[in-house]
């Protein structure tokens, strides 16, 4: 499409328009894959309910980051918005990290616009880059991801992770917003017997929008366990798309999410059990105040053959704590395999009377009553987290309701 | 002490007020225990609960006082912060709230309507300990989610530790009887008698005259129909287990 024909384009566009004229040529190509597709819309398939399209409208935004709540020392901090490899000295056994300036081709065919245009901008200090991370063996403090970004109309990372076989680490990002438009693709890669924890925070304010997508790929024996948290912002995605490439290899994707008014938070996620006996635990739990919109779409692809022996389970379950309150829900199963065990449950509902009145009986006033019950109902899903992580998740569900 | 007069309640179905009390007036004075029994429908558990303030009540005339404080027109935790617990008839499961933690909640909450700081950490466990063990459950029992898992004696033996935590100044026990036995009636109902002092009142509904054994309450009143058709002394109970209620309503209306 001719860009001239689209100014809602031309006005994405004129915001790198001193940046595309350095471009690489392999970027300046998915820059123009961008183009052509535009920012996802409601019109597009799996973009109904976010469209980034119209919420990037907005002039002047404010473009401030949250505070990042993992704070532990110990950490090997990796600040991605100021990050060179001359003031990040993190000489670690069992890693090794580098910048490039591309890995891996991401396959872009029907993939999101989103990606091509994160894939065709990341840079680090002006300079088109990816971050390389390699886990060579047992890492036992957390890496520790910081996106947050100040004063910049958009933020753009690209980060390559890759666990060697045998080899473990514990990831825990922070998505901090900062941006009008911030956006990070992440490819993971966990070789034979390898295992990858991941933690995810992410926050912005109401006018900032926020993409996070991880695309992982598993294999032999490996496992996969994913904790996710998320409160929004005008409009944020958390995508992840998980691909078994390996047999016996074990994921667990937990989210939650509480979402206040003007905020709107999709949950994203595609697994494609794409090798023999692997096995699938996703449960995603959300609360959702008056004017806050909660978005679940997942989906279990399970091909003929390659998927057999499959375990998964889907779980998405939503409390709306107002009347403006909306959650909007979309699970698929997908199964072409015979010998497979595939199970999903959604439920959106509120909170039950019956409980409410017995907290209130005993002298717990209503609002605290509420928010009891919530942060119950929501606890759940932090069990995989390492108990640091899980002790700062559950104070910032309960600060956020 | 507790006044009621005159209350009438109803609830709204399908486009039409039923009516479910109709005049019912008791009195339970400072450290006494009364029983009220009737049969199925007679508006036993309606009485609990608009005394407590649940929603889903339409309360048409009369008044309900604790210690000459309007009830009805408070919250459900206003009332309980003034001392008035039910110990209910199915109690309720909340997942993931574990019962310490959901009893030092309510209870410091109340302390605080009173102007009061909050319990010690220490002082709580040990309270509840001590009366942990006095109803046979465990601390492990302690440490699970309210009520779930437990069994229905469970569930009332909770009931029981949490009236007994709470020290209320009025308790409603609610069929506390129904679904124990012989054994768990006898510890709920000696965890109840801890309670009874010259100050605090209890209104023991039931259907059974058999808690009444153990309980020996000073009054009995029988409802039917909505409100309060006879009373006596303990003999009451123990005429209409003999009787039956046909016998004993008939005779007196």
């Amino acid at each position: 499409m001719p860009k001239e024909t689209n100014k809602k384009l031309s006005k994405i566009e004129s915001w790198f328009e001193s940046e595309l004229e350095r471009l690489p040529v392999s970027r300046a190509k998915d820059f123009a894959t961008f183009l052509e597709d535009g920012l996802p819309n409601g019109r597009m398939e799996g973009w109904r309910w976010s469209d980034f399209e119209s919420a990037l409208q907005a002039e002047n935004v404010d473009l401030l980051s949250v505070v990042d709540p993992f704070t532990d020392t110990d950490a090997i901090r990796f600040n991605l918005t100021n990050f060179s490899m001359a003031n990040t000295n993190h000489e670690r056994e069992n890693l090794k990290f580098n910048l490039v300036e591309d890995v891996y081709q991401i396959n872009g065919a029907g993939r999101s616009s989103l990606i091509a245009l994160t894939k065709a901008l990341s840079t680090t200090a002006g300079k088109p880059s990816t971050l390389s991370i390699e886990v060579l063996g047992h890492i036992e403090v957390p890496l520790h991801l910081v996106f947050a970004s100040s004063g910049n109309r958009a933020n753009f990372n690209r980060i390559k992770i890759s666990v060697r076989p045998g080899a473990s680490v514990k990831l825990i990002e922070s998505h901090l917003g900062g941006s009008q438009l911030s956006s990070t693709i992440l490819e993971i890669d966990v070789n034979e017997g390898g295992s990858l924890t991941r933690t995810v925070y992410q926050s912005g304010s109401d006018q900032q929008v926020q993409f996070v997508n991880a695309d992982v790929r598993l294999q032999d024996n490996s496992s996969f366990v994913q904790t996710a948290l998320a409160f929004g912002s005008k409009v944020s995605r958390l995508e992840t798309n998980l691909v078994y490439q390996g047999e016996h290899a074990e994921s667990k994707i937990m989210a939650a999410y509480v979402i206040g008014e003007r905020k709107h938070v999709d949950f994203t996620t595609v697994v494609n059990h794409s090798a023999r006996h692997c096995k699938t635990e996703q449960l995603t739990k959300g609360a959702v105040k008056n004017g806050g919109r909660g978005v679940f779409q997942g989906k279990f692809l399970v091909p003929k053959d390659v998927g057999q022996y499959s375990d998964a389970t889907m779980q998405h379950h939503a409390l709306l704590l107002g009347d403006r309150a909306e959650v909007f829900a979309k699970p698929e199963l997908e199964i072409y395999a015979d010998d497979v065990a595939c199970a999903h449950g959604n439920t959106s509902g509120s909170l039950d009377p019956n409980q409410l009145f017995y907290l209130r009986q005993r002298g717990i006033p209503e609002p605290l009553a509420r928010t009891m019950m919530t942060e119950a109902f929501i606890s759940g899903t932090f069990n995989n987290s390492p108990d640091t992580n899980k002790h700062i998740l559950s104070a910032l569900v309960k600060e956020g309701l | 002490m507790l006044a009621i007069e005159g209350l009438h309640v109803s609830v709204h179905n399908d486009d039409k007020n039923d009516p479910i009390l109709r005049g019912l007036s008791l009195t339970v004075p400072e450290g006494e225990v009364h029983a009220i029994m009737g049969p199925n429908g007679s508006g036993k558990s309606t009485l609990a609960h608009v005394l407590t303030g649940r929603e889903g009540y339409e309360v048409e005339s009369g008044s309900a006082k604790l210690n000459q404080t309007d009830l009805l027109d408070l919250c459900p935790e206003e009332r309980a912060a003034l001392g008035l617990f039910l110990s209910f008839q199915y109690p309720v499961e909340v997942p993931g709230v574990p019962v310490m933690t959901f009893v030092r909640t309510a209870m410091n909450a109340q302390r605080k309507t009173w102007g009061e700081g909050e319990i010690s950490a220490l002082d709580f466990l040990k309270k509840a300990r001590a009366i942990g063990g006095r109803l046979g459950l465990s601390d492990d029992q302690l440490k699970r989610a309210v009520n779930v898992g437990f069994s229905g004696g469970e569930k009332k033996r909770l009931e029981i530790f949490q009236m007994l935590m709470l020290e209320p100044r009025f308790a409603i026990l609610d069929e506390t009887d129904s679904g124990l036995d012989i054994d768990a009636l006898r510890v709920v109902a000696e965890g109840v008698n801890l309670l009874r002092n010259d100050k605090r009142g209890m209104l023991v509904i039931t259907h059974y005259q058999r808690l009444l054994n153990y309980l020996k309450p000073d009054r009995v009143h029988v409802l039917a129909n909505g409100k309060i058709i006879t009373s006596g002394g303990p003999d009451l109970a123990l005429r209409l287990e003999a009787e039956g209620y046909d016998g004993v309503i008939s005779e007196a209306t």
